[in-house]
């Protein structure tokens, strides 16, 4: 196919879009799409134009899909009460910790790695902090960016675990607008307090590569 | 109608895992994206689970939206109805097997499609006008292909028409749409 001719590549993007371009026509016309930047913008156009076909009247779904959803995705409970609060255990140990660092010093120091509330910090090149990363009890992150960072165009900054010698694990995003955000840690992550945390910063791609090497790291720490 | 700025502020925040945001999307996208799963199914069950299948790949995927695509509504409702065709894709190789001609002009004898109305009534008026314009055997294709997956073959059977009559529909059904539709 003489893919350079345009009203032909304007026909196949279309019939690529709306689903009817198939089979070996489609995986070739696929295998192009990497090394013509062209042919991916008017493939970009039919999607705009066709995507407008996907609208219907609302229906209210079933107040069951979304008590399912939050399930599946989000296993933890998302209601506590107070006693389960972790505000309160949280405050509950840094105290004990506070007390038990003052009377009991030389014990604090062959305290096991995974004490309480880890954190970590990781800083810039001035060794000015960039992100203050904390654990919670369930499991989840909960990232603060003390100071907006002035980005490079369609650039975010991509959180890591590093763990032993496989490659690293994807944790989110990071915040670059002087916000908190909390990231949800992947499933059967094991102890999440161990390893190196990295930085990278790259374009938003779907499914992004593990890195080699990180932009910035660190370490956890335990108060 | 929820505004384009607040789906598409949305799903940036979901793209960051904010689940609160995720919520707010859901409450706003949910009844719209149900009504398009109905009509593609035409099946409450199936298109309960679509939904749910949905919107567990929107928050994995909020980020890969960019005003490029489309309106936000727009780009999720191209997600689940990939996920539709998917699976009653599925279904159609069953039933394929089990359906000759005659079967196949059973299956073509279904009234009134599920995509009829849909213009008329909510949303996209210019989309809807342009629509208008086309013959209305060139539309069905259209329609056929966007909303049931179907190939080429597959609608000339459904409408009993030649295949090549059907190839020149589709054809140029588009690239009048893509005329009346103008570039934005």
């Amino acid at each position: 196919m003489n893919i350079h001719q345009s009203p032909l590549r304007d026909h196949l993007a279309a019939e690529y879009v709306l689903g009817t371009l198939r089979g070996g026509a489609r995986r070739r016309f696929e295998q192009l799409l990497p090394a013509h930047p062209s042919l991916r913008q008017t493939v970009t156009d039919w999607e705009r134009r066709i995507n407008r076909l996907a609208t219907a009247s609302p229906s209210a779904p079933p107040p069951a899909i979304w008590r399912e959803l939050e399930r599946r995705l989000f296993p933890a409970p998302p209601r506590r009460s107070w006693w389960d609060s972790l505000a309160l255990w949280r405050g509950l140990a840094i105290t004990s910790v506070l007390v038990a660092a003052i009377v009991l010093t030389p014990q604090l120091a062959t305290s096991p790695p995974e004490a309480n509330l880890p954190f970590a910090t990781i800083r810039g090149k001035q060794r000015e902090v960039l992100w203050m990363v904390t654990l919670a009890d369930d499991g989840r992150l909960h990232v603060s960016n003390p100071r907006a960072m002035a980005m490079p165009p369609e650039q975010r900054c991509l959180l890591w675990l590093k763990t032993g010698d496989t490659p690293p694990v994807m944790l989110g995003v990071l915040p670059d607008d002087g916000g908190v955000r909390t990231l949800a840690m992947p499933a059967g992550m094991g102890q999440p307090a161990r390893g190196e945390l990295w930085v990278t910063m790259q374009p938003m791609v779907p499914n992004p590569q593990p890195p080699t090497q990180p932009l910035y790291q660190t370490r956890w720490q335990t108060l | 109608m929820a505004s384009r700025d607040s789906l598409a502020d949305l799903l940036a925040r979901c793209a960051l895992h904010d689940r609160r945001a995720f919520e707010m999307l859901y409450q706003q996208a949910a009844p719209t994206l149900y009504g398009l799963l109905l009509k593609l199914t035409r099946d409450r069950e199936l298109a309960a689970d679509l939904l749910q299948e949905g919107f567990a790949r929107v928050w994995q995927r909020a980020g890969d939206y960019r005003p490029q695509l489309g309106q936000p509504l727009a780009w999720l409702g191209s997600i689940v109805r990939h996920l539709a065709i998917d699976r009653l894709r599925r279904g159609e190789q069953r039933q394929r097997t089990e359906l000759d001609d005659s079967g196949w002009a059973l299956v073509a004898d279904d009234g009134p499609g599920p995509e009829d109305r849909l213009h008329a009534e909510h949303g996209d008026a210019a989309l809807a006008r342009c629509l208008e314009m086309l013959d209305p055997e060139p539309r069905r294709a259209v329609f056929l292909a966007y909303y049931e997956g179907l190939t080429h073959d597959l609608i000339a059977r459904r409408l009993d028409r030649p295949l090549g009559t059907v190839k020149a529909w589709v054809r140029r059904s588009l690239q009048r749409l893509k005329t009346c539709l103008g570039e934005t």
